[in-house]
């Protein structure tokens, strides 16, 4: 990365940033010491941005919805923006409607009970001196003399509600003790008939919103492009310094090395001064572009999750790819769910937006490795391959392993891994601070892959016991003496020997957990296994024995069970890894992350 | 005194109880997260899910040691045995039912995090996990222990 400052004419601004815009390389250093030209504006842009995505949303939902029906291209004469006032006026209507539909049906659900009569009836008894009241109550809280005290009518009565009116004279407050009900304005017949008005309408508006969300779904979702092209540029306002009376501004930015051609090319018609360096030592805002090959890049998106390299370290994705892959398929453990995993790669991958196929890439590689080490471990479609007698398969068994070779397996495998993390460790010390400051590590890996290989070679034979001691003196000697003495560069001996027994204390700890830690490779891989078996087992024996109905429901348990058994094996084949990578491995391998994407000021391409 | 089938079967129950009854809480835990989370952050469903489930695991553990232990169930089982599969049963079980229980709070932890608009997605699964790992040593020691019978 190159760290360019710009040094731009007021009234060029636009013009300049229009241009670095189109050069899409230059990632803008963060100062948040200028202020955007309207900051109301922004805001103003933010919430507009908000609604488009809501209603962008809405509007891909109902084209979904309408069978065989396609959104319309993008209509350069329409304003998007346009479009989403008329949605949200009609949404606004339609909100409006929905509570106003609610109302009436609540009313006609009180109305009905009383019957569909004229109010005016009322108004004429009111005129004549008499006034009609509407009362609820429970029958058994009726009483008898309510009758010739109120001149009560019993209108209905629904389960053990008594629906009934009192005639009695206009001005008397003597009330028979009941719930008084209130009626609407509006007799039941006009209730019904509002009530279809409203249901019309919103009827309407729906189709309204069908209408233009298959005509110009297209309209909004370039509006929301251009709506954050701008709110991108609001924010590089932000983060402009004025200087010379405001007549001046400061612009900085980074810019990789092989994208720098692509910016010089861009300035050349510009009136900008310029100039570029290479980051300060330890300056952390350096942000961080991968360069991965085809396939490592693939695991790009598992490393984000966790943590991004800071600019001085090496990156650990291509490092730790080949190990996620065979975790995984181990974690998985079984070649039938791989092998589907494959071809959903394979066969999906096509017919998917561009952003999606690395995913479906990634799931294809995933299911390749899960095919291979379900296929070391015997498993198909929970089938325990070592237990069947095919007579084909009789001369593979010998590649298979049984679960004690695969318990064993598992603590190799995180054995390797560790050890390699801490060779990373090493060579990455060496690249960044020398060889002095990477002493500690190898004298670990001294101790740990000469011990290691001293015990397998006289394990072999292949050395006599007299020259194995001699030789394990002498790497144990240079161990300690790097360990204990050499830890720290230019320090204090005796310091050095207190830093060596905590780092031993620490590594003998924290290297038992890391290792046992990998069991989960063993479990996972016998769990995902065993239970495809379980299914197997429950479809076979609960099935029955009617010809047709069994083999119907013998396919449904296996469809559920399998499903069931490949979301969440697969669930777990996709974390566990990903903790050992993040815990046991980036720790092993000295991993301080805290790098920051490399994100370019550039237009905005929509898929 | 109990005979060894009995006891070897109070294992079983509670092997395949108590860690049914950990991702029981540890998913509606999660669950009840998400559905909060989903008023705020509609979009992140799918890592709502994700981190919904991963306390479900636990209840599986506990089915799977019923089947690697299954083939000694019998009416003549030694008192050894029923005594392993005993202490087996008991250790998956209840190892199982913590685990799932305060997994399930990271993950409704995460969950709220990123309904809130933080990613901490990746983060969440990682240190989700972190629980489970004891689960996973319980089931392990319990296929150990079946292995030794």
């Amino acid at each position: 990365m190159k760290k360019y400052s710009f040094l731009i004419y007021y009234k060029t601004y636009n013009e300049f940033l229009e241009s670095i815009q189109q050069a899409g390389v230059v990632h803008i250093v963060e100062k948040q010491k200028g202020i955007p030209d309207d900051a109301v504006d922004l805001r103003q842009q933010l919430k507009t941005a908000d609604l488009l995505k809501n209603n962008i949303r809405m509007m891909k939902r109902r084209v979904n919805e309408q069978k065989e029906a396609t959104a319309h291209p993008i209509n350069p004469q329409i304003d998007g923006l346009t479009i989403l006032n008329t949605c949200e006026q009609l949404k606004t209507q339609q909100e409006q409607l929905r509570n106003k539909q609610q109302g009436l049906q609540k009313d006609i659900e009180n109305m009905s009970v009383w019957g569909d009569f004229d109010l005016d009836i009322l108004k004429k008894y009111e005129k004549a001196g008499l006034q009609i009241n509407f009362y609820s109550c429970r029958e058994r809280e009726f009483k008898p003399e309510w009758n010739d005290q109120f001149d009560v009518v019993r209108i209905a009565m629904v389960g053990s509600i008594v629906y009934f009116i009192t005639i009695t004279k206009s001005g008397s407050e003597e009330e028979p003790d009941a719930e008084k009900i209130r009626l609407s304005n509006l007799s039941l017949g006009d209730l019904r008939c509002a009530l279809t008005d409203a249901n019309t309408q919103i009827e309407s508006i729906e189709q309204q919103l069908n209408l233009l969300s298959v005509e110009h779904l297209n309209d909004l979702i370039e509006a929301q492009r251009q709506v954050s092209e701008s709110i991108d540029v609001s924010k590089v306002h932000l983060h402009t310094e004025k200087k010379a009376d405001d007549k001046l501004i400061l612009l900085e930015g980074w810019v990789p090395e092989v994208k720098e051609q692509g910016l010089i090319d861009a300035l050349d018609s510009q009136d900008a001064y310029y100039t570029s360096k290479e980051p300060d030592k330890d300056d952390k805002s350096v942000p961080i572009l991968l360069k991965n090959n085809k396939v490592a890049r693939l695991f790009e998106p598992i490393g984000e999750l966790y943590d991004l390299p800071n600019y001085y370290e090496l990156d650990l994705t291509a490092f730790f790819a080949p190990f996620y892959m065979l975790f995984f398929g181990l974690c998985l453990g079984d070649a039938g769910y791989g092998l589907l995993l494959f071809l959903v790669g394979i066969f999906a991958r096509p017919k998917v937006k561009p952003s999606m196929k690395p995913i479906l890439s990634l799931v294809t590689w995933l299911g390749a490795a899960t095919m291979v080490c379900g296929t070391i471990s015997g498993t198909f479609f929970g089938i325990g391959l070592l237990n069947v007698n095919w007579p084909w398969l009789t001369s593979f068994k010998k590649f298979m392993l049984d679960s004690d070779q695969l318990f064993l397996l598992a603590l190799i495998l995180g054995a390797i891994q560790i050890i390699f993390g801490m060779i990373i460790k090493a060579i990455g010390q060496v690249r960044r601070y020398g060889w002095a400051y990477s002493l500690e590590t190898w004298g670990w890996l001294i101790l740990f892959l000469g011990g290691g290989g001293l015990l397998l070679l006289t394990k072999k034979s292949l050395l006599s016991a007299d020259t194995a001691k001699y030789i394990c003196y002498g790497v144990v000697g240079v161990a300690v003496l790097f360990i204990f003495l050499l830890n720290t560069p230019g320090r204090n001996p005796f310091i050095n020997f207190g830093t060596g027994l905590w780092n031993t204390y620490n590594m003998a700890t924290g290297l038992l957990g890391d290792l046992l830690s990998y069991i989960r490779l063993f479990a996972l891989g016998i769990c995902g296994a065993v239970l495809g078996f379980a299914f197997n087992d429950l479809a076979l024996s609960l099935s029955g024995d009617i010809p047709v109905l069994s083999q119907i429901i013998m396919l449904v348990i296996l469809l559920i069970g399998h499903s069931l058994n490949i979301f969440m094996s697969g669930l777990g084949a996709f974390v566990h890894p990903m903790r050992l990578t993040f815990v046991e491995f980036y720790k092993n391998a000295g991993f301080e992350g805290g790098g920051k994407k490399y994100k370019p000021f550039k237009h905005i391409v929509t898929e | 005194m109990m005979s060894p089938i009995l006891l070897a079967y109070i294992g079983i129950g509670l092997m395949i109880g108590l860690s049914g009854i950990g991702s029981a809480f540890g998913v509606s835990i999660t669950g009840n997260a998400a559905v909060g989370a989903l008023k705020k952050n509609p979009d992140a469903f799918g890592n709502y899910m994700v981190l919904s489930a991963l306390p479900g695991t636990q209840g599986l553990y506990g089915f799977l040691g019923y089947f690697l232990l299954q083939n000694y169930l019998v009416a003549d089982i030694t008192m050894f045995q029923g005594a392993a599969i005993f202490g087996a049963g008991l250790a998956l079980g209840l190892v199982c039912l913590i685990t799932a229980y305060r997994q399930g709070q990271v993950c409704a932890n995460g969950i709220a995090g990123i309904g809130a608009g933080y990613d901490v997605f990746g983060k969440t699964l990682i240190l989700a996990v972190f629980s489970e790992l004891y689960a996973i040593v319980a089931l392990a020691a319990t296929f150990m222990i079946g292995r030794t019978l």
